[in-house]
C-alpha cells in the first residue's frame, strides 16, 4: 500500500469581477503539507472556506495546484488528473455522489472502465462480493434515481472500492448515514483500515473525528493549525472556531426563548403561525408524505428533523408550492388552503416565505443580477431609474456589508453571501411563517451563528420559524427549538 | 479586394437596391423583434416563416374582400377614408392574431403537456407551409394572373414608398418603433422583468410564484404575433400581394438575427440592418454569377454555427467592448 | 382469402421498403438524442447524404461508391460540426439547424454548378438495385446492432452517460464531448444510409428528397420512447399512415401540395402528447 504526500501545496483562486472590477486572488491554501499513511484515518477539519475540499481535490485531480507536488508512492507529480489519480490508487466518495441517473447501479460503476463489451453479470459478481465485505445491502439492477441518499453513497463507494484503491477519500460520509448505518459504516472502515487501506475523511463533526480516527488534521482559512493524533473534542473545537461566537448566540437564543411544549392548537381559527392538516404527497421516484399534521407556533422556532430519505425534501417541496400535494390542507393565520390551491404565489399571498435547500438554484439564480434577485417581490408595475425596489435592494447589501453593484450576476457572490441574502429577502416580506430547509448546510461555524441570531429575532418579533434539518446538531444547542419534531418514511413519529 | 468592395456595395449603387434593403430590414426587425421576445422568455420559436406566412396571407385576404374592395374605392374617390382605414386595422389585427395564435400553440403545448416548443413551433410551422402554398395556387389564386399568388389590395391599402422607385415605405420606422417598445416593455415593467426572468432564471420565477407556464405562452404568443405584424407590412408595404414562398428564409433570419442581437430587441434594429445588407449583396453577386443558387439558406446556416460559439476572437473583442462599457 | 392474403403481402411489399429509410434515420436520432444532443440536423443529413450517393454514383457508375462516398462525407460534415460545436463551446441545437441550412444551400449550389440545374437530376441508364427486398430486414439488423451497441458495450454505456449526467462521465475519466461526437458521427452515417436509399431506389436526387423524414425520425424517438425496437414499431406506424394518405392522393381525395406537410402534423401530433426529456 503507498502513502500520499502533498508537499508545500498552494491553491489561488481567482475571481473575476464583472465590468471594472479588479481580478481578485484567494488563497485557498497556503503552503500545506501533509501525508496520508496507508492503514490510518485520517480527519480533516476546518470550518467551510477552510480549504478542506480544495485539499482533497487536488488530491483527486480535480483541482490543480498552484504551487507544490503532489508524491504518491514513489511518484511526484505537479498535478493530477482524475485519471491518473485513480491510476495510482487515490479513489473519492463524494458526499452527494455524482452517478448517472438513468444507468443502473452496476451500468453505473462500469463507466469509465477500459474495454468494448460490458460484461455486467460478471461484474456484478465482483460488486456483490465488495458489498457483502462492507455489509452493503444494495441492488444493484436498480436505476440511481430510485435510490435513497444513503444507497447513492454506498454505489458509489462501490465503484471507488472496484478500483482497489489505496487511498479512499470520504466527502463528509456520515451527514447521510442514519445513526445505526453510521456506527456499521464506520466498523467495516476501520476492520479495512486495519488491513492496511488509508482513509481521508473530510468532516465537520468534531465528535466523529474523535472517535473514529487516527490522525487529525485542523485547517483554517487556508493555513494547516495542526496535524497529529486526535486530541479532545474541547481543544479542536476551540482551534477551529476561536471566537467562541457559535456558543454565545446559541446562549442568547436561549435567553429569548423559554421552552414550552406543543403550545398551538391544530384548528381553523387561524391563530397559529402554520398549521399543517393530513398533508399527503406522492411525487415519483421520492419519498411520499403520508398525512402529516403538525403546526408551528407564532414566535417559536419549531424543527422538523429527518435523515436524506425521510420525505423531509417532498415536505420542503410540498411547504414551497413546488410540488402539488394530493390532499390535506395548510393554514397560516391569512389563509387556509387546501392541496389543490397551494401554489408558490398562494402561498406568499398567505404570509408564507421560504429558503429553499438549493438556493443556488431555486432561491435565486447564477444568471439573474444581483437587484433582480432581490426584488423579485418588490418590482414596481413600471421601473423608473431611481426607484424603491432599488433602494430596498441597496439597503439590504449595505447591511451585509456586501460591495457589489446591484446588475452584478449572483455567480459572483459566495455560497454564504448568497444565503444570507435569501434569507434577508425572504424576511423582509414580514412573513408570519418562515420555512427553512437545511439553512446550516454549507456555513461555516460564523455564519451559522449570525443565521442563529437572525432566527431568534424573526421569533421575537412573532414569525412562526420551521427548519427543516437533517443535522439539529449543527444548531449546538437543543434548546435553540421549542420543538423538535422527527420524520421518518414520510410521517411524522 | 475590388470583388470585395463590389460585394459590400452593391446594396448601395443604386436607389432601389438602398431603399429595398431599408424595406427588407424593416420587416426583418418586426420578426426578429418577435424572436427575441420569445428568446427573452426562455423559449424558441421556429415557427416564425408560416407565422409570416399566414398572416400575409390573412391580410392579402382581408383586403381583397368585395367589401374592402368597396371601401377602397371610396376612399380613392375622394369620398370618407374611414371603412378603408377599418379594413386595414382589421386586417392588421387578424394578422396579429393569426401569428399570435401560431406562437400559442407551441406555447400551451409546452405549458399543459410539457412538448419542447421547438420542434412543436417547427414542425407547426412545417406542417401548413404546404397548405398555404395549396391555398395560393388553387383556391385562393387571382385567376386572372401568371403569378401563383393571391389578387392585389387596391391602391388605398398600399403604403406609399418614401424613397421611390424603391419599396422603402413608413413601416421601417415602424418597425424601430417597435422594437424600442419592446426593449422599454422587458427593461422598465414589471411584466417585462417577470418575463426574463422566467426565460433565464424558470425554477427561480417558480418558487417566486411568478406564473411561470403563462408567461411562456405569452411569450410565444407575444412572438407570433410580432411576426405577424412582418406578414401584414409585407403585404401592405412591400408586395401587395400574396405570393407563394412570400415568407421563405425569413423566419430563420429574424431568428438568426435575434440571436446576434443577443436577445435585445433594442439591439435587433442594427443587427437587421446589418444582416439585410449581408443578404441584398449576395442576393445581388448571385444574380450576377453564372451558377444561381440559395445563398440565402448559406448565410443563415453560417450564421447559425457561429452564432452561439464561443470563438476566441469574439471574445477578445467583448472584453474589449465591455471595457470601454465601464469607462 | 387467397386474395386477401396477396393484398396484405402487397401492402407489406411496399410498406416496409418504404419505412426502412425512416427506421434507419431514426436509430440515428435515437443515438443523438441518448447522448443528449438530439440529431435535428437529420433532414438535412438526409439529403446531403442523398446527393452526394447519386453525384459520386452518377461520376463513377457505381452505386456501392456512391453510398461509400455519401457516407464518408456526411459523417465528416457532422464529425467537423460536432467538434467545432464541442470546441467554441456552441449550443448544440444551433449548430445541429445550420446543418439543415447548410445541407439545403449546398446541394443547390452544388447541383447548379455540376449539372447546371436546381432541380431533378436522374442517373442515366441507371436500372435501380434489385435490393428492395433486403431494404427492410437490414434496417432491423441495424436496431438490433445500435440495441446492442447502447446496452451492452461500455461505449454505449458511456454515450448514455454523457447525455444523462455528463459530469459523472467526466469524473470517471470519460470525455463527454468526445461520446457526444461519436453520437452525431453514428447519426450522420444513418442519415446517409436512408438518404442513400431514397436517391438510389428514385435512380435520382430530386430537392428536399428527404421530404421531412428527418424531422419524423425525430418524433419516432419519442413515440417509440428511445428504444430501438419499440422505434421500428412507431416507424411502421408512420409509414403505414404515409401509405394510407398515398391511396388517398391517388383517389384524388387530396390535394399533393398538402401531402408534404403530412409527415410534419404527424410528427407535431407525436411530440404534443408523448412526454419527452425535459429540455
Amino acid at each position: 500500500m503507498k502513502k500520499a504526500e502533498l508537499r508545500h501545496i498552494r491553491k489561488i483562486f481567482e475571481t473575476r469581477g464583472d465590468a471594472g472590477e479588479e481580478v481578485r486572488s484567494v488563497a485557498a491554501l497556503d503552503d500545506v503539507t501533509l501525508t496520508f499513511n496507508p492503514g490510518e484515518i485520517h480527519a480533516i477539519l476546518g470550518e467551510n472556506g477552510a480549504g478542506k475540499s480544495t485539499l482533497v481535490h487536488i488530491l483527486s485531480g480535480l483541482h490543480r495546484p498552484t504551487s507544490g507536488v503532489i508524491a504518491i508512492g514513489d511518484s511526484v507529480f505537479n498535478a493530477v488528473t482524475p485519471s491518473q489519480a485513480i491510476g495510482n490508487g487515490i479513489a473519492m466518495v463524494h458526499q452527494r455522489p455524482l452517478l448517472c441517473d438513468e444507468l443502473t447501479v452496476t451500468e453505473n460503476i462500469l463507466l469509465g472502465s477500459p474495454g468494448f463489451l460490458a460484461r455486467k453479470p460478471k461484474a456484478a459478481e465482483k460488486i456483490r462480493a465488495a458489498a457483502d465485505a462492507w455489509g452493503i445491502e444494495l441492488d444493484l439492477s436498480r436505476k440511481t434515481h430510485t435510490l435513497s441518499a444513503a444507497e447513492r453513497f454506498y454505489a458509489a463507494l462501490l465503484g471507488a472500492l472496484l478500483r482497489s484503491p489505496d487511498l479512499l477519500i470520504l466527502d463528509e460520509p456520515a451527514s447521510i448515514l442514519a445513526a445505526g448505518e453510521h456506527e456499521r459504516f464506520f466498523t467495516a472502515l476501520r476492520a479495512h483500515c486495519s488491513n492496511g487501506l488509508g482513509a481521508v475523511l473530510i468532516t465537520h463533526r468534531v465528535a466523529e473525528a474523535v472517535r473514529w480516527s487516527d490522525r487529525v488534521s485542523v485547517l483554517r482559512e487556508g493555513k494547516l493549525l495542526y496535524s497529529g493524533a486526535a486530541k479532545t473534542l474541547d481543544e479542536l473545537e476551540r482551534m477551529i472556531d476561536p471566537e467562541g461566537l457559535a456558543s454565545r448566540t446559541a446562549r442568547l437564543a436561549l435567553a429569548s426563548d423559554q421552552k414550552e411544549g406543543q403550545a398551538c392548537k391544530i384548528g381553523t381559527d387561524g391563530t397559529a403561525g402554520l398549521s399543517v392538516r393530513d398533508l399527503s404527497a406522492s411525487p415519483p421516484n421520492r419519498t411520499p408524505l403520508s398525512g402529516l399534521t403538525f403546526c408551528a407556533p407564532p414566535g417559536k422556532i419549531t424543527a422538523i428533523y429527518g435523515l436524506p430519505g425521510s420525505g423531509l425534501s417532498t415536505l420542503e417541496d410540498a411547504l414551497s408550492g413546488m410540488l402539488r400535494c394530493t390532499s390535506g390542507s395548510l393554514a397560516t393565520s391569512a389563509a387556509v388552503l387546501e392541496a389543490s390551491e397551494v401554489a408558490p404565489s398562494a402561498l406568499r399571498k398567505a404570509g408564507l416565505a421560504c429558503v429553499p435547500s438549493n438556493r443556488t438554484w431555486r432561491g435565486s439564480n447564477p444568471e439573474l443580477a444581483i437587484g433582480h434577485m432581490l426584488c423579485a417581490y418588490r418590482m414596481p408595475r413600471f421601473i423608473s431609474s431611481k426607484n424603491e425596489a432599488e433602494v430596498f435592494a441597496k439597503k439590504i447589501l449595505e447591511d451585509e456589508r456586501i460591495n457589489a453593484p446591484l446588475s452584478r450576476k449572483t455567480s459572483t457572490l459566495s455560497g454564504g453571501q448568497l444565503q444570507r441574502l435569501v434569507l434577508d429577502r425572504e424576511l423582509a416580506e414580514k412573513p408570519s411563517v418562515l420555512v427553512l430547509s437545511e439553512p446550516e448546510w454549507g456555513l461555516d461555524i460564523k455564519s451559522a451563528a449570525a443565521l442563529r441570531l437572525k432566527l431568534a429575532q424573526a421569533a421575537q418579533e412573532g414569525t412562526a420559524v420551521l427548519v427543516l434539518t437533517d443535522n439539529p446538531d449543527s444548531f449546538r444547542d437543543p434548546s435553540f427549538f421549542s420543538n423538535v419534531l422527527v420524520m421518518e418514511e414520510g410521517v411524522l413519529i | 479586394m475590388n470583388a470585395f468592395a463590389e460585394f459590400a456595395l452593391g446594396p448601395f449603387s443604386s436607389l432601389w437596391h438602398a431603399g429595398n434593403l431599408l424595406d427588407k430590414a424593416g420587416l426583418l426587425m418586426f420578426a426578429s423583434t418577435g424572436a427575441a421576445f420569445a428568446l427573452k422568455s426562455g423559449t424558441f420559436n421556429l415557427g416564425g416563416e408560416a407565422q409570416i406566412y399566414a398572416s400575409a396571407l390573412v391580410t392579402a385576404m382581408i383586403l381583397s374582400t368585395p367589401s374592402a374592395v368597396a371601401a377602397a374605392e371610396l376612399a380613392g374617390s375622394g369620398g370618407s377614408a374611414g371603412p378603408a382605414l377599418f379594413f386595414f386595422a382589421l386586417a392588421c389585427a387578424l394578422a396579429l392574431a393569426a401569428g399570435g395564435l401560431l406562437g400559442f400553440i407551441p406555447g400551451e403545448l409546452k405549458a399543459r403537456f410539457g412538448a419542447s416548443e421547438l420542434l412543436t413551433s417547427f414542425l407547426l410551422s412545417a406542417a401548413l407551409l404546404p397548405v398555404i402554398d395549396f391555398l395560393i395556387a388553387g383556391p385562393l389564386r387571382d385567376e386572372g394572373k401568371n403569378l401563383l399568388a393571391t389578387p392585389a389590395i387596391a391602391d388605398a391599402f398600399r403604403m406609399r414608398s418614401l424613397l421611390p422607385p424603391s419599396l422603402m415605405n413608413a413601416s421601417f420606422f415602424l418597425a424601430c418603433g417597435t422594437a424600442t417598445v419592446a426593449a422599454l416593455f422587458l427593461s422598465r415593467t414589471r411584466a417585462g422583468y417577470r418575463l426574463s426572468v422566467a426565460g433565464t432564471a424558470p425554477e427561480f420565477a417558480r418558487f417566486a410564484g411568478f406564473p411561470v407556464k403563462r408567461i411562456t405562452v405569452a411569450g410565444m404568443t407575444a412572438s407570433g404575433a410580432l411576426h405577424g405584424l412582418a406578414g401584414f407590412f409585407a403585404i401592405v408595404g412591400t408586395w401587395f400581394m400574396c405570393h407563394q414562398g412570400l415568407s421563405s428564409g425569413m423566419g430563420w433570419s429574424a431568428l438568426a438575427i435575434a440571436l446576434i442581437a443577443r436577445h435585445n430587441p433594442l439591439a435587433v434594429i442594427p443587427a437587421s440592418l446589418l444582416y439585410a445588407w449581408i443578404e441584398s449583396a449576395s442576393d445581388i453577386a448571385v444574380l450576377s454569377s453564372r451558377v444561381s443558387f440559395d445563398s440565402t439558406a448559406i448565410v443563415q446556416g453560417v450564421i447559425f454555427l457561429f452564432i452561439s460559439a464561443k470563438l476566441p476572437i469574439a471574445g477578445q473583442l467583448r472584453a474589449v467592448l465591455k471595457k470601454r462599457r465601464a469607462r | 382469402m387467397n386474395g386477401v392474403f396477396s393484398a396484405f403481402t402487397g401492402v407489406l411489399d411496399s410498406l416496409l421498403p418504404a419505412a426502412s429509410p425512416l427506421l434507419l434515420a431514426s436509430l440515428g436520432a435515437l443515438v443523438s438524442e441518448h447522448a443528449g444532443v438530439l440529431a435535428v440536423f437529420m433532414d438535412g443529413a438526409i439529403n446531403f447524404g442523398g446527393f452526394v450517393c447519386i453525384a459520386v454514383t452518377g461520376a463513377t457508375g457505381s452505386p456501392l461508391a456512391g453510398v461509400a462516398a455519401a457516407i464518408a462525407l456526411t459523417v465528416l460534415l457532422l464529425f467537423a460540426v460536432s467538434r467545432f460545436t464541442e470546441r467554441t463551446g456552441a449550443n448544440p441545437f444551433l449548430t445541429a439547424l445550420s446543418v439543415n441550412l447548410l445541407s439545403s444551400g449546398a446541394t443547390s449550389l452544388s447541383s447548379s454548378a455540376l449539372f447546371g440545374t436546381r432541380g431533378t437530376v436522374a442517373l442515366a441508364d441507371f436500372s435501380g438495385l434489385d435490393l428492395r427486398l433486403w431494404y427492410f430486414p437490414a434496417s432491423l439488423a441495424a436496431a438490433a446492432a445500435v440495441s446492442f451497441f447502447l446496452q451492452r458495450t461500455l461505449a454505449g454505456i458511456s454515450l448514455r452517460a454523457a447525455g444523462s449526467a455528463p459530469e459523472a462521465l467526466a469524473a470517471r475519466g470519460g470525455d463527454p464531448g468526445k461520446y457526444r461526437t461519436l453520437s452525431w458521427c453514428i447519426a450522420a452515417f444513418f442519415a446517409a444510409c436512408a438518404g442513400s436509399m431514397l436517391t438510389l431506389d428514385l435512380g435520382a436526387w430530386v430537392p428536399n428528397v428527404s421530404a421531412g423524414r428527418g424531422w419524423t425520425a425525430l418524433a419516432a424517438v419519442y413515440l417509440g420512447y428511445k428504444n430501438p425496437w419499440l422505434c421500428a414499431a412507431a416507424v411502421l406506424a408512420f409509414a403505414g399512415a404515409e401509405y394510407a394518405t398515398n391511396i388517398l392522393q391517388g383517389l384524388g381525395r387530396m390535394p399533393a401540395t398538402i401531402i408534404l406537410g403530412l409527415p410534419y402534423a404527424l410528427a407535431l401530433v407525436v411530440f404534443a402528447l408523448v412526454p419527452q426529456r425535459k429540455q
